[in-house]
């Protein structure tokens, strides 16, 4: 099936890297409380043309020291969501790997977003990362490499 | 002074809100089942006029092809059960552009649905059954 329809409704690319650092700042802190301290990954992303919009050029991800992950990028943002709360699948010396899911759904009683569920990996210590998204019930996954630049507050 | 004026706005309320045509009902609905052939999401949103006698359909592959939902022909088959007819034409395929004749029937009380396809000029039996529930 094709998955025209969803990225039509899309921006094809959307510019969030200063959004999403400023999302997650103020997520990371509303999250956390008085417990904010924790380590930001700022990740590029290469963008191609078969992963256009599924896989954002700007991931940025908080892993804050309570164990809370936050996760924002344009996908997220063009659901209209700010961030998504991830999950930890394993924390590692040599990796960090995460999940989290975007849902969809029924937009403007006019459009559907598919819901979306992405892994990513961060190779320590190198910070480069691989992202895997899929969209449950459509055949098509996409997948990106990046280079996060780790920030520590 | 309050109740002399209460049963005329009562009944005046009642005659303007009965004049008001009932507004669509969406039923939102995730398959449980779709045939591995594709031509059938994984969910599918009818919004049904019972009054009006339509409906519109939007799933992914109407909206393929479509700015939002599409109308469909509604026929009731019960008083709880109607069946959706449409088509959708100019579907993008690997090497051609494809036709594919939809029938779904909603089943209100049951809170389910089933979906059949037939692609034009193509054997393929396209099918998928599912859930559904009334969206706000």
């Amino acid at each position: 099936m094709s998955l025209s329809s969803s990225k039509k409704r899309l921006p094809s690319k959307i510019r969030v890297g200063g959004c999403i650092a400023f999302v997650l700042m103020v997520s990371g802190s509303t999250a956390a409380g008085d417990q904010s301290r924790g380590v930001f990954y700022d990740c590029n992303m290469r963008v191609t043309k078969s992963n256009d919009f599924w896989v954002s050029n700007k991931i940025g991800i908080v892993v804050l020291n309570n164990g809370k992950v936050v996760v924002s990028d344009g996908v997220i943002l063009g659901y209209g969501l700010s961030t998504v709360t991830a999950e930890v699948v394993s924390s590692t010396d040599n990796e960090l790997r995460l999940k989290w899911q975007v849902e969809g759904g029924l937009r403007e009683k006019n459009y559907i977003l598919p819901d979306a569920q992405y892994t990513a990996r961060i190779k320590r210590p190198s910070n480069q990362i691989t992202v895997r998204g899929k969209l449950p019930g459509y055949r098509k996954n996409f997948s990106g490499k990046g280079q996060c630049t780790l920030r520590q507050e | 002074m309050k109740n002399f004026w209460m049963g005329p706005l009562a009944a005046m309320l009642c005659a303007v809100a009965g004049a008001v045509p009932a507004a669509e009902t969406i039923y939102g609905c995730e398959a449980t089942y779709v045939s591995k052939q594709g031509f059938v999401g994984p969910e599918i949103y009818f919004f049904l006029d019972e009054e009006k006698g339509t409906v519109r359909v939007l799933d992914g592959v109407v909206q393929s092809v479509t700015d939002g939902p599409m109308a469909g022909k509604l026929t009731k088959r019960s008083n709880s059960i109607y069946r959706v007819n449409w088509t959708v034409a100019n579907i993008k395929g690997r090497t051609t552009e494809l036709t594919v004749n939809y029938t779904g029937n909603l089943y209100l009380e049951k809170n389910k649905y089933t979906i059949s396809a037939v692609v034009r000029g193509y054997d393929n039996k396209v099918r998928g059954e599912g859930r559904c529930k009334i969206l706000k």
